[in-house]
């Protein structure tokens, strides 16, 4: 018996059935792929093919084809790379967090954010890879022996957490995307034709039955792996700003880091959520899955995260001034008001002013507009990551060596890349794996929230 | 589990049980007299100072702060000098650093006691390091354990309402049959504030050192002039001190007093009307969000603003964890303590559990904003920052740890198992030392910054503690009797009755 | 107890009696009654979770969040171990002047190798005690249980005789029965 209540309203509406939603949710792979998806596909693999050019050009030519020859050293890519990671970090949330909080609405959404979350990772890591300069010695920054050629790894580095933050929390998202995905691809196993179809299926559902026995161990594997990846989500990004805090940097090295830096990656996380599944509803006919309450929840998250970074920024501000250290007062003070003013202000306008929209119904509910909100998030944090790294750097303790910087061709060319990377691994998952959790689904066709 | 059980929603009237009456009289009378015998048996002053307070303290002040400044001053011109000569003769400047570094490694092996005897900044850790170890009479301790206990419990009432409101904006049904008790404890928001107040009123030039500073009224030049706390004169003077968190407080208690107000409208309003029930969600909003943005106020002026020269961005949300970590184990202990007197029948295991998995994960959070501080602060090494770490570590170093004993260690490995989660027992003694760690660290904040290194947990605060505590218990108890214990008419209490935590 | 369930096998087994419905609360019913009359139920298959299933199918709580403790405190050690043998014992380094010992900023490793070590010696464990395994041929007795029918199992030889067993379930809403004799199914 379902006791929810009932001025919530339906988790999935069009009074589903079962069998409904399994051929709902498997139709595009069962089918020829539509020609969206043909469309979507073909412009993702142009953006690959720009990342593999610029690829090309950095490895041939040098690292050197970035304008980070100065001592904004970090430039574009660690500014894309802490960009990537706080995307991937909405998946983990999504099924980890709200799976404790037992928020069922998260089920319409957690696959395709993790699989985000995946694709995402792998983007990131591109960046940091590269950016060593000699790619092919990357393997020095895993705990070798010194006859490998390196020494051992400096375990105080904040940069060799990075490393295995970032290796965990990919494998372990992995993990429980898999174990999630198991269920589903037993069901798509026992609908497929061919036999190609058949045997892969059948190869990656590890002979899954549906066994009550099963089901028990997996909800409580779940439920474990929620209870790790909780703070495995946390300590993820708190470990990419720590690359930041640990340093002596005036604009790094504030105690508020971790938590802001957090909060930072679950707000943009969720805007690339909303972005892609206002897309994927529309073009894959999940209106009934996605639904206009999956939207107001998570707009809700946007405008709370939104305001927690505010808070972050502010106190920031405050502080700088509060602790009468001239440096810290300089570096914010050059943010706000310096030659890179305009990127401060895209920064907060569009992280701190823009998401508080949402306090209005209407602007949650209605997906275009939400859809354009979702961009002006990510391209806000994309802005925050430009500010913290560029305007630290681009005024040193000395000032001969104050510069300004710009992305080179290569720079913004592998940024665009990484967009190619993601979108063909995003396409493909879309024709092969379901993309919305349908023994989950099934489960709460009844239920409200 | 939740299948096929048919539970009845009933209203019940709260009277306070003769239980809960001793307790609160029994912790009060058990509190006084702690206090009166800490008070009474207190050294006045830890130690050496009668013959230096009052007039002396100017002078004292002064040689320290002119000490400091010129120690500064030499510092930058070193640096100046080292800039230039950096580029001359480089093999010069190596050596000049060589010496440096040699004469800080000295230094920094000078124990506490090096420090505390001869009144000048250590060197290891900057020369703008200095012990404010100004002689404190009976009175200021007995203010300053004031302020840390009123402002534990002001923290403690100002989370239980934010708990209350985070279940109507998060849509949460699971809390609705025990929501009446976070609303009953927010009812001492006006009482713990009046208490900070007064100790802060009566005892804000010696609690706070930028306070006495501000007295003095030095000009840039004068000797003892302080470069730092005159930078911050616009924000620390007794005025923004004693109105922001005036004003503040008197903002939350109105909104705690409207959501209240809203709660009894919806008692008695006809059943299935959402209107009420819609209206607290947008106030619960409002209050969660000046609650969020301003907390930090008054956690930088009460606490942060001990250590003047100190600063830390993560402050408020420090003391967020802590007030909140501490508002779960009271809303647990409260609700434990009600059902054990056959009130709150509708509570059952599964909502216990739920309030026990919250403990744990906060006391997770607290840890991890404690280390977020810790790490960055120790990583980075610098004077200004390492000051509040320096002190605690070497003259509290028990305080310390026994700070991440009890309130990260034991919750941790007791709160991980579900039956841990699911025992009362348990629960009962992780709440209570929970709520005492989290007091510990309110006491870790304030009084190494106040005295100096050398004080300790005595009677006067564990007295302070238990009678504003039987006090606390009095009022929320009573508060629970003014209105049904069960919010009948809320549309979530039909699934929160029937709540089941699952796997 | 080996480590792989081996109740989830169906193989080797003699006549199963099957049956199928299309309604988790008929499914529930049936359990409940069928357990009631002393039936020893095989197992159940259902396309989604069931909240309380195998709470009336009286399976024990499973103790992989043990395993998972262990596995967690088994990857501390080994992490502990790793940073005290590389960092402190066979080649210090001196970089900031942080000290050769345990120290906070070991911290982010210890925890991140906890994690690893939990997550996937749990992962494995879970898949050997629920017989998965990449490639592994599955024994379904409906080609819809994934998808929205809900199967229970009985094996005939139980202390309850078969007729009744096959009425309760008739009772509870099964949609069909049918019998299974050496992976060869015929409706009854």
């Amino acid at each position: 018996m379902i006791h929810d209540s009932i001025i919530r309203d339906v988790l999935v509406t069009g009074n589903k059935t079962p069998s409904d939603v399994t051929k709902d949710i498997s139709r595009p792979i069962l089918n020829k792929p539509s020609t969206a998806w043909k469309i979507g596909f073909t412009l993702s693999l142009v953006f690959l093919g720009i990342f593999a050019l610029s690829l090309f050009n950095t490895l041939w030519v040098g690292i050197g084809v970035w304008n980070i020859n100065k001592s904004v050293m970090w430039g574009w890519d660690i500014t894309n790379f802490v960009w990537w990671v706080g995307i991937g970090h909405a998946g983990t949330l999504i099924s980890a967090i709200l799976l404790l909080f037992r928020q069922k609405w998260r089920m319409s959404i957690n696959r395709s954010a993790e699989a985000m979350t995946i694709f995402a990772v792998i983007c990131a890591a591109m960046f940091p890879v590269f950016h060593m300069g000699r790619v092919w010695v990357g393997y020095w920054a895993l705990p070798l022996p010194n006859a490998f050629g390196s020494l051992w790894v400096n375990f105080n580095s904040p940069l060799l957490w990075d490393v295995f933050a970032i290796s965990t929390y990919f494998s372990v998202s992995l993990l429980f995307w898999y174990i999630g995905l198991i269920p589903d691809i037993a069901t798509i196993r026992d609908k497929v034709k061919t036999k190609g179809q058949k045997f892969w299926y059948n190869f990656f559902s590890m002979g899954w039955t549906g066994s009550v026995r099963s089901w028990a161990r997996y909800e409580l594997v779940s439920l474990i792996l929620a209870g790790l990846s909780t703070p495995l989500v946390l300590s993820v990004h708190t470990i990419v700003s720590t690359d930041f805090a640990t340093s002596v940097i005036p604009g790094w090295h504030t105690t508020i880091f971790p938590p802001y830096f957090v909060a930072g990656a679950i707000f943009s996380g969720f805007g690339m959520v909303a972005t892609l599944l206002l897309v994927a509803r529309k073009v894959m006919n999940y209106e009934n899955y996605i639904t206009i309450g999956h939207l107001d929840a998570m707009t809700k998250i946007i405008m709370l995260t939104g305001s927690l970074v505010g808070i972050a920024y502010l106190t920031e501000l405050f502080i700088a001034w509060y602790s009468g250290v001239e440096y810290e007062q300089y570096a914010f003070m050059n943010r706000a008001t310096g030659p890179y003013w305009w990127a401060y202000w895209s920064m907060m306008s569009c992280n701190v002013l823009a998401p508080q929209v949402f306090w209005f119904k209407w602007c949650r509910t209605t997906p275009w507009f939400v859809f354009i909100m979702s961009i002006i998030v990510n391209v806000g944090m994309w802005f925050e990551r430009f500010v913290i790294i560029v305007t630290s750097l681009h005024r040193d303790y000395l000032p001969s060596s104050w510069v300004m910087y710009k992305g080179s061709l290569t720079e913004v060319g592998l940024f665009l890349g990484t967009f190619g990377i993601f979108f063909t691994c995003f396409f493909l998952f879309a024709k092969f794996l379901p993309v919305i959790n349908m023994s989950e689904i099934k489960s709460i066709l009844k239920n409200r929230e | 589990m939740g299948h096929g059980k048919d539970i009845k929603i009933a209203q019940e009237q709260f009277t306070v049980p003769a239980k809960g009456k001793k307790f609160a009289m029994i912790f009060m009378a058990v509190g006084a007299l702690l206090t009166a015998v800490g008070f009474f048996t207190m050294k006045s002053g830890d130690g050496h100072h009668e013959a230096t307070a009052g007039g002396h303290h100017a002078t004292e002040q002064h040689a320290e702060e002119s000490h400091a400044e010129e120690a500064h001053a030499e510092e930058s011109h070193a640096e100046e000098a080292h800039a230039e000569e950096s580029h001359a003769e480089e093999s010069h400047a190596e050596e000049a650093h060589a010496e440096a570094v040699k004469h800080e490694a000295s230094h920094a092996s000078a124990d506490a006691h090096h420090i505390e005897d001869h009144n000048e900044p250590t060197e290891a850790f900057g020369p703008r390091v200095k012990y404010n170890r100004k002689p404190k009479s009976k009175l200021t301790t007995f203010l300053t354990s004031l302020m840390v206990n009123g402002y534990f419990y002001l923290l403690i009432a100002l989370a239980a309402l934010f708990f209350y409101c985070v279940q109507f904006i998060a849509n949460a049904g699971w809390a609705t049959v025990l929501l009446r008790v976070p609303l009953a404890i927010a009812s001492f928001i006006p009482y713990a504030f009046i208490l900070v107040f007064i100790a802060v009123l009566f005892g804000y030039s010696d609690i706070y050192h930028w306070a006495h500073y501000n007295h003095l009224g030095l000009e840039k030049g004068q000797e003892g002039y302080d470069k730092i706390l005159a930078g911050k004169s616009a924000f620390l003077n007794a005025g923004v001190l004693l109105v922001v968190p005036a004003v503040l407080v008197l903002i939350y208690f109105l909104m705690g007093r409207k959501l209240t107000k809203l709660s009894d409208a919806e008692d008695a309003a006809e059943k299935g009307d959402t209107s009420i029930f819609k209206s607290t969600i947008k106030w619960s909003a409002g209050y969660a969000l000046v609650f969020g943005f301003l907390l930090s106020f008054i956690a930088w002026l009460f606490i942060m603003s001990v250590d003047a020269h100190w600063f830390s961005t993560i402050f408020g949300v420090y003391n967020f964890a802590t007030g909140w970590v501490t508002a779960l184990s009271v809303i647990c202990l409260l609700t434990l303590f009600l059902k054990s007197q056959g009130f709150l029948k509708l509570v059952t295991d599964e909502h216990i559990h739920d309030l026990g998995k919250f403990m744990f994960a906060f006391s997770v959070f607290w840890t991890y904003i404690w280390l977020s501080q810790y790490l960055l602060i120790w990583y980075a090494q610098i004077p200004e920052e390492m000051i509040y770490y320096q002190m605690r570590f070497e003259n509290y170093k028990i305080n310390f740890f026994f700070n991440l004993a009890l309130n990260f260690i034991f919750p941790f490995l007791v709160l991980m198992t579900r039956n841990g989660k699911r025992s009362r027992w348990v629960l009962g003694i992780t709440g209570s030392i929970i709520i005492l760690g989290h007091w510990h660290d309110v006491w870790l904040m304030v009084n190494p910054g106040v005295f100096g290194p050398g004080q300790q947990v005595g009677l006067l605060d564990l007295g302070l503690f238990m009678l504003i505590g039987g006090g606390f218990v009095y009022v929320v108890l009573n508060a629970l009797t003014k209105r049904g214990l069960v919010a009948t008419n809320h549309p979530y209490i039909e699934e929160s009755a029937h709540h089941d935590v699952g796997v | 107890m080996g480590l792989v369930d081996k109740g989830l096998s169906l193989r080797n087994r003699g006549r199963l009696l099957v049956g199928v419905f299309e309604d988790e609360d008929h499914v529930m019913a049936a359990t409940k009654a069928l357990r009631s009359k002393g039936t020893d139920i095989l197992d159940i298959y259902t396309p989604y979770p069931i909240h309380g299933l195998e709470v009336a199918l009286g399976v024990k709580r499973s103790n992989l969040s043990v395993v998972a403790f262990l596995c967690g405190m088994t990857g501390f050690s080994l992490v502990i171990l790793m940073i005290w043998y590389m960092y402190v014992h066979d080649w210090p380094m001196l970089i900031g002047n942080k000290p050769v010992r345990f120290t906070p900023s070991w911290v982010p490793i210890l925890f991140e190798g906890t994690v690893l070590c939990t997550a996937f010696g749990m992962g494995i464990i879970f898949f050997l005690r629920n017989r998965m395994l990449h490639g592994i041929q599955p024994e379904l007795l409906d080609d819809r249980q994934t998808d929205d029918r809900m199967v229970i199992v009985v094996e005939a030889d139980n202390n309850v005789d078969e007729a009744t067993m096959l009425q309760t379930m008739k009772e509870a809403g099964a949609v069909e029965l049918r019998e299974r004799i050496g992976g060869v199914q015929t409706v009854l």
